[in-house]
């Protein structure tokens, strides 16, 4: 779009990332605040990085089932720092990526990608 | 409508055809008529507003959709109902493609995605619990 172009030409396709960034609450504040998001993050990035290095096993169903619990207890726990958000958007894009989602050419998975991709800085 | 100089409109007509440029006058404004207040991002503002009432607009007028719903105005309704969607294609296309420069152009994002979502998914509904979780957050509470 016209705006678009302009706008990339003067700041930069990283902008976005950079207001979030300039908005940060900071390592600490945001280890305060949404200490339970990030850990909980953790713990899920974890569980995907274990789900794919193990084979079809009770094993695997036990990592999925622990990381679907924790992927329900993010979308509830509320993000109190730009951090926090970052985080859900991390995570937004690892429960996609555990899901395989193959079409996203629907209205939803255009705007949650766009949103994703904004969040993270990857315009 | 008024006469846009929106750069999205020869895209609309191109989808449409200028014999239903009539009917999208009950459309909302086109965004680039809004977008002329000094902000940075005024035009996705602007977009994400109007995706909203399209959403509205899309959720009255889906019966059109529907082969077996006969009941009276069908065909209007069927020419309005594809001219929705397809300014919902481009305005949605629009709002992805912009960089927001301030929260404000996040929140836009974030309200056209929450329209599109139309109601509270279910905890474990595949992501959009999530999603719709990160929107509130960047909403902030608002309603």
């Amino acid at each position: 779009m016209r705006t678009e172009t302009t706008r990339r030409s003067l700041f930069g396709a990283g902008a976005g990332l950079m207001l979030l960034a300039a908005q940060a609450a900071g390592g600490a504040k945001a280890a305060e605040l949404d200490g339970e998001l990030l850990a909980l993050e953790a713990e899920l990035q974890a569980l995907e990085k274990e789900a794919d290095a193990a084979a079809w096993s009770d094993d695997l169903n036990r990592i999925l089932d622990r990381y679907w619990q924790i992927a329900d207890r993010i979308g509830a726990i509320p993000a109190r720092t730009p951090e926090g958000i970052q985080c859900k958007a991390r995570v937004l894009r690892s429960v996609r990526n555990m899901l395989v989602v193959e079409d996203e050419s629907d209205h939803i998975s255009r705007h949650t990608l766009g949103l994703v991709r904004d969040l993270l800085g990857e315009g | 409508m008024p006469e846009a100089t929106s750069h999205l409109t020869p895209s609309r007509r191109d989808f449409i055809g200028g014999a239903t440029a009539g009917l999208l006058a009950g459309l909302p404004v086109a965004a680039s008529a809004l977008a002329a207040a000094d902000h940075p991002d005024a035009e996705l503002i602007a977009l994400g507003a109007e995706y909203c009432e399209l959403e509205k607009a899309y959720a009255r007028l889906c019966w059109a959709d529907d082969d077996c719903d006969k009941r009276p105005g069908k065909a209007a309704a069927v020419v309005f109902f594809k001219a929705t969607c397809a300014r919902m294609e481009v305005v949605c296309d629009a709002i992805i493609d912009a960089t927001p420069m301030t929260l404000e152009g996040y929140r836009a994002k974030a309200r056209a995605a929450r329209a599109n979502l139309r109601d509270e998914p279910e905890p474990g509904s595949d992501g959009e619990a999530i999603l719709y979780s990160m929107i509130c957050d960047l909403l902030d509470g608002e309603g």
